[in-house]
């Protein structure tokens, strides 16, 4: 069965929509999130672009000026609840691993 | 040294991975991608050097958009901004490149951009079924003739090229629709653990293709003998280049001017069916005219090997002929057909013959098949029965039969040739070997050239 539409984040959607906890400039967001993660995570600018898209259109982020072609967005209600709810699901699986394997795991 | 070169590769639209990796050789070559038309890609020298290619599809750009729309602008200072230079736009397809040893790669998403693609290869996938289809049925009608009736096709240049053009546009549309669904199928498979698929394309079988067909039409230019015919296949052939270099012409002029892309592509739609129309009115006309004047050519000027009127008498203002030649490296066909005007009453009122040359031998089995099943089409039983060839001074000889009964309709063979006659009178001893001297090959002149 597909799965709905952004009931699970992937982890460049996941830190797409962090960085826009605060109002943020698109273009802004693909520098962001390699120094955010380490340069573990990194956004394409084609994806980056789509996704804002989509995300506007899902109603959970909404942009807040345009200078030129340079855009800002910021996270809304629904976003935010959109990414506490992933964040309780990374969490609930970091629970699940930590007893599984206990303490020792981190160590 | 130039400083500007094309080629002409037809990449399957989805191949991302084989144009990147085309434009990767071209610019370590010193080349770099300017602009895409339907004439070719068109490169501009540079220094050579390492770069990355990709490309991307946005199923709302259009071909006949004036410019860049503010979307994609914003897109390309995304891309500029990931480390990534415009190149070039064709259709619903961008063209970037880098010249960061490992930059970020545009997509990082796979099942993203496998919607994009998916969005953008609607309509190509539309057209790609329905040349399928079309591929499928004349193809094979052309593959059951060949098979059933060979001597019509390989008699004929044309019918025999346009059977090439059909099978090879089967084959294309075939190879790339499995290819695309399959590479679809593995995409959303992989897109799960986030990896992308190489996109594997078309471009070699898709020359392979149009250089069968551009042989082909060589073929049949320089061995169809229907007078005329080349004329107008040269005619045809310059509509065609006309109709696009108008489409062209008219779609980049209105880009110019800065056409909202609507109007561009009314306006550029509404020339091409005007222009077809009147090319083709132009040409019709100069046909009927030709028809009405009356075509004079040293073929149809040949006088046929045997007439009516040589065989039972009478004057050639008697009868109504008609004469149709055929030629290609396989066979040679002439088709004679004499019938009296509606007025005169004459004991032989009609004679039709059809004389083959075959110029392949190995042809020769299978025409005298195709032959002698030529009249068993309908659900009378017609059979060509052994006659003695002797009066006939042939090799070989048939008599048409109905239900067993004799009908003035025979099959003369002889080493490469064969004669088909149907009288409508009994001929007598001397008019058989009137017959047999005039279609022996060895005492008469090779008549269908």
């Amino acid at each position: 069965m597909p799965r709905m539409k952004f009931q699970t984040l992937t982890e460049q959607m996941y830190y797409i929509l962090l960085c826009l906890s605060r109002e943020c400039c698109g273009m802004d967001i693909m520098d962001r999130v390699p120094a955010m993660t380490g340069g573990r995570v990194q956004v394409g600018s084609g994806t980056l672009y789509h996704l804002l898209e989509e995300f506007v259109e899902a109603g959970m982020i909404r942009e807040t000026k345009a200078e030129g072609r340079r855009r800002s967005y910021i996270l809304t209600d629904q976003g935010r609840d959109r990414l506490h709810a992933e964040y309780r699901r990374i969490c609930a699986q970091a629970e699940d691993y930590r007893r599984i394997f206990g303490e020792e795991a981190f160590q | 040294m130039k400083d500007r070169k094309w080629d002409f590769i037809p990449f399957s639209f989805y191949d991302r991975t084989g144009m990147a990796a085309h434009l990767e050789n071209r610019a370590a070559q010193g080349w770099m991608l300017e602009r895409i038309s339907p004439f070719g890609w068109f490169y501009r020298r540079i220094s050579p050097a390492q770069l990355h290619f990709t490309v991307t599809y946005n199923h709302r750009m259009s071909e006949f958009a004036p410019g860049p729309t503010e979307e994609e602008q914003t897109y390309q200072d995304f891309c500029t901004h990931g480390g990534w230079q415009f190149v070039t736009q064709s259709g619903k397809m961008s063209f970037f490149s880098s010249a960061e040893p490992d930059p970020v790669p545009i997509e990082t998403d796979p099942i993203l951009e496998l919607k994009h693609i998916g969005r953008a290869m609607r309509p190509i996938v539309i057209l790609l079924f329905f040349w399928l289809l079309i591929g499928f049925w004349m193809g094979g009608s052309w593959c059951y003739s060949l098979i059933n009736h060979p001597i019509d096709l390989l008699a004929n240049s044309l019918n025999f090229a346009t059977g090439l053009w059909w099978l090879g546009l089967f084959l294309y549309s075939a190879a790339d629709l499995w290819s695309y669904f399959h590479w679809r199928h593995k995409t959303k498979q992989a897109a799960q653990l986030g990896e992308f698929v190489p996109t594997r394309g078309h471009h070699r079988l898709l020359l392979g293709v149009v250089a069968l067909v551009a042989a082909s039409l060589l073929y049949w230019l320089l061995t169809d003998q229907t007078s005329g015919m080349r004329m107008m296949t040269l005619a045809w052939l310059a509509i065609y280049l006309v109709l696009l270099l108008a489409v062209q012409g008219t779609k980049q002029f209105l880009k110019r001017r800065g056409a909202p892309t609507g109007v561009n592509r009314a306006v550029t739609l509404s020339v091409d069916v005007i222009l077809a129309f009147v090319l083709c009115g132009v040409v019709f006309f100069f046909l009927l005219h030709t028809v009405r004047t009356g075509i004079s050519s040293p073929e149809l000027d040949a006088q046929p090997p045997l007439s009516i009127e040589a065989l039972a008498g009478g004057n050639q203002e008697d009868y109504i002929h008609s004469v149709r030649r055929e030629e290609s490296v396989f066979l040679a066909r002439l088709t004679v057909q004499q019938f009296t005007n509606w007025h005169q009453s004459t004991k032989a009122s009609s004679l039709d013959y059809t004389l083959l040359d075959i110029k392949v031998p190995f042809l020769y089995s299978l025409c005298l098949d195709d032959m002698l099943q030529a009249q068993n089409t309908g659900p009378s039983d017609y059979t060509y029965v052994t006659t003695a060839p002797t009066p006939w001074g042939a090799e070989a000889a048939y008599q048409l039969t109905l239900d067993g009964e004799a009908l003035d309709r025979y099959l003369l063979c002889w080493p490469e040739r064969m004669v088909s006659l149907d009288f409508n009178w009994i001929p007598t001893a001397e008019q058989m070997a009137q017959v047999g001297a005039a279609f022996n090959p060895a005492h008469a002149p090779d008549t269908a050239e």
